[in-house]
């Protein structure tokens, strides 16, 4: 007993000094100056002219203004309530279409409706088909991601034609067809870029930053994502340029040796924005191979939020410090409230919901309420 | 059905048709001899070439980071192209390694996130991988269904179990050490490359020395004169399968552990960058041929397309274009200078 009540004190006190070091660590360390550059707003560029040949947003042709409304809230009763409702995601492989189907399961199970998710598998032909699928089984309501926009506004429009109440969320069709949830794509990786450049300028100072992208080049909506980081960035760092944008497919295997390659020729690269996750932790993975993983590397940024990112924006070990959430709860609720409201017959094709890229303090108070409402366990 | 790496009729002669005997250079005997060999040969000035135009549009393609880069990023894809070698030149196909190497690294990411020793996960992982090969293998020789169908069910298979294998599409949680296979070097050597070499030399000394190695050129040569030489012909097929399925698992505990993730995403399309390596490579669609050093060569060329293209800055849009080029042409001057050295070389062994 005595041996184990010894044992105990000292695994007790060891741990209290491992935790007051921690603290210690983390006072003065990148976690805290991230967390205290960080902010909520926009940034406007100090100087325009770094700015001025970026691109302009291609993806939100309609505008970002948001109908008015409490989209964001849970309402006391829905619509949708005894009704059949379809829901279709671009793909359950990725962790925010995860989280999204886990939204939709516990709104169907708080407002019982009957719920059916057809997954897309990010394959062109399998969307086709599982519109087709939709409009057999002709639930009395539809929330649809359409993987392609160009691809989505026939497929939209055989559901309409069908009858079905059909609103479309995450990537907006490219013609106004029916209501829909979409992100401000610019604006949202544009605060990263803001929160990036604060928190480079912090750590750094006047050193100049040279940029390298781990890209989606064939997706307009990532094109707003890069676009948008750098003009938040270069608003702040109008010296910094851009060394070169490598294509890292979306996904952590192709990304890995993308990010591998920028690096190897690059370098004096010290910021690196991933168009996702899989992006910066591809990126991540290759800093971790060639030795250069360290907060004094530079600034690693990305948008979307996800779980395994979180434990790198929380580390003081990890050049990753500055995150923008792509929130997949905001996204299941503002579709809910929109399909709602659809199906009452209180929008029209014009309606549309615009949901904000939430910043994510770096923080452990930060991640913690991130991770709790979005990625709920 | 060719001898397992070409046949060695002779030391110094061959006879001619009135059966006298004909002196020839001892090289160009050996090519004529050997056409795998030359083929590897090709192919190998093929990748030489790039490397020098690589290197001339960036000094820092020749360096010894960026080769170890390179080697970190070819090694699953030797690993896996080694066992795909094996299984085309036995006249079969697996089209499943993308997606077993998925649920393998998944198998193990969730043993080691649930706290199993490492090396208990990936025994687990390398067992699955053989499981799934096993069940290719057994349906396609007993059932005589066609491999292509086989292993392109079981890729859905795979690529299935990997997502229902792990709740939140990432596996996180993994022990600090996940990472050390991928990232660990000897000397200067990355982990993962040594792994990949082991391999390839197992594969090429068992498929030049051993009769296991003689059974899968004669199942692939012929099938039916091979089954009534007396070549197992069904065991050898399974074995074959079983192997893809763990060196698939491999590359896929290789591939997680540098990346540093479980992730059932992974390994999208790699089957088609396995094929190429091994066509590029000189392993004949239609069996019977193939070289493993060959396929590590074709390996290497997939991966120094890539890695020389972004390291000369070449955009993305443009990048696709120049590996679908780059890869025909490797294909095609491979196979034209492969012809004219033969010519050569028969006008030159043409009895005076």
């Amino acid at each position: 007993m005595t041996i184990l009540k010894s044992l105990s004190l000292g695994v007790a006190a060891g741990a209290l000094l491992a935790l007051s070091a921690v603290a210690a660590n983390a006072a003065d360390g990148p976690v805290a100056i991230a967390g205290a550059s960080f902010s909520t707003e926009l940034c406007e560029p100090s100087d325009p002219a770094a700015v001025k040949d970026i691109p302009a947003a291609v993806s939100g042709f309609t505008g970002y203004a948001s109908e008015p409304g409490t989209w964001l809230e849970q309402p006391a009763a829905s619509a949708l309530t005894g009704k059949r409702v379809a829901l279709s995601v671009m793909g359950l492989g990725q962790p925010y279409f995860l989280a999204i189907k886990g939204h939709w399961e516990q709104l169907a199970a708080k407002y019982k409706f009957d719920l059916k998710v057809y997954d897309g598998r990010f394959d062109a032909g399998t969307v086709q088909k599982l519109v087709d699928d939709i409009i057999s089984d002709a639930p009395d309501a539809v929330a649809f991601a359409p993987l392609d926009s160009g691809a989505a506004v026939p497929q939209v429009k055989r559901m309409l034609d069908a009858g079905l109440k059909v609103v479309t969320y995450n990537v907006q069709p490219t013609e106004v067809v029916a209501p829909r949830v979409f992100a401000n794509d610019f604006d949202g990786p544009r605060l990263v870029g803001c929160n990036a450049a604060r928190y480079y300028k912090a750590k750094f100072g006047d050193k100049p930053a040279i940029i390298g992208i781990v890209d989606l080049p064939q997706l307009p909506q990532v094109q707003d994502r890069k676009n948008g980081f750098l003009y938040g960035f270069k608003s702040l760092i109008p010296t910094a340029v851009v060394a070169q944008s490598v294509d890292g497919g979306g996904v952590i295997d192709k990304a890995n040796p993308a990010a591998a390659d920028l690096l190897q020729g690059n370098p004096e690269l010290n910021v690196i924005f991933g168009i996702n996750n899989d992006s910066s932790l591809g990126a991540i993975a290759a800093m971790k191979a060639a030795d250069s993983y360290s907060p004094d590397w530079g600034v690693v940024a990305s948008v979307d939020g996800s779980e395994p990112v979180m434990a790198e924006l929380g580390s003081d070990a990890s050049p990753l410090k500055a995150e923008s959430g792509y929130p997949p709860y905001d996204f299941s609720l503002a579709t809910f409230n929109l399909l709602g409201a659809t199906v009452e017959g209180k929008t029209n094709p014009n309606t549309q919901v615009v949901v904000g890229y939430p910043p994510i303090n770096p923080t452990e108070e930060g991640i913690k309420a991130w991770l709790t409402q979005q990625y709920p366990r | 059905m060719n001898a397992p790496f070409g046949s060695h009729p002779s030391k110094n002669s061959l006879k001619n048709g009135e059966g006298n005997s004909v002196q020839r250079p001892s090289v160009w005997r050996s090519i004529v001899a050997d056409r795998q060999k030359l083929q590897t040969i090709v192919t190998l000035l093929v990748l030489l070439l790039m490397i020098l135009v690589f290197s001339f549009f960036n000094p820092r393609f020749l360096t010894l980071s960026n080769f170890q880069n390179l080697a970190r990023n070819t090694a699953p894809l030797i690993i896996a192209a080694s066992a795909m070698t094996a299984v085309m030149i036995a006249r079969g196909l697996d089209l499943s390694v993308g997606s077993v190497l998925a649920a393998c690294s998944v198998v193990a990411a969730s043993l080691a996130v649930k706290g199993v020793p490492l090396p208990l996960a990936f025994l687990a992982a390398l067992a699955f991988g053989a499981l799934i090969g096993f069940l290719n293998g057994a349906i396609i020789v007993r059932m005589r269904v066609s491999p292509i169908i086989v292993t392109l069910g079981s890729l859905n298979i795979a690529r299935g179990i990997a997502y229902l294998i792990t709740p939140s599409a990432i596996l996180v949680g993994l022990p600090p050490n996940w990472s050390a296979i991928g990232t660990a070097k000897l000397g200067p050597f990355p982990m993962p490359i040594l792994i990949a070499a082991v391999v390839a030399l197992v594969y090429g000394w068992a498929s030049q020395r051993t009769k296991f190695g003689k059974h899968v050129y004669a199942v692939g040569g012929n099938e039916e004169a091979a089954r009534l030489s007396g070549v197992p012909v069904e065991r050898t097929l399974i074995s074959l399968y079983v192997l893809s399925g763990m060196m698939a698992a491999l590359a896929g505990i290789v591939l997680s552990s540098r990346v540093g993730s479980g992730d059932p995403n992974i390994g999208v399309g790699f089957e088609l960058e396995v094929i190429a390596a091994v066509i590029i490579g000189g392993t004949s669609l239609s069996g019977g041929e193939g070289r493993i050093m060959g396929t590590v060569i074709g390996a290497i060329i997939v991966g120094v397309l890539s890695n020389g293209l972004n390291l000369s800055g070449v955009e993305p849009f443009w990048q696709y274009v120049a590996q679908g080029l780059v890869l025909i042409a490797a294909v095609v001057v491979d196979k034209r200078v492969n012809e004219r050295v033969l010519k050569i070389g028969r006008r030159r062994a043409r009895p005076a």
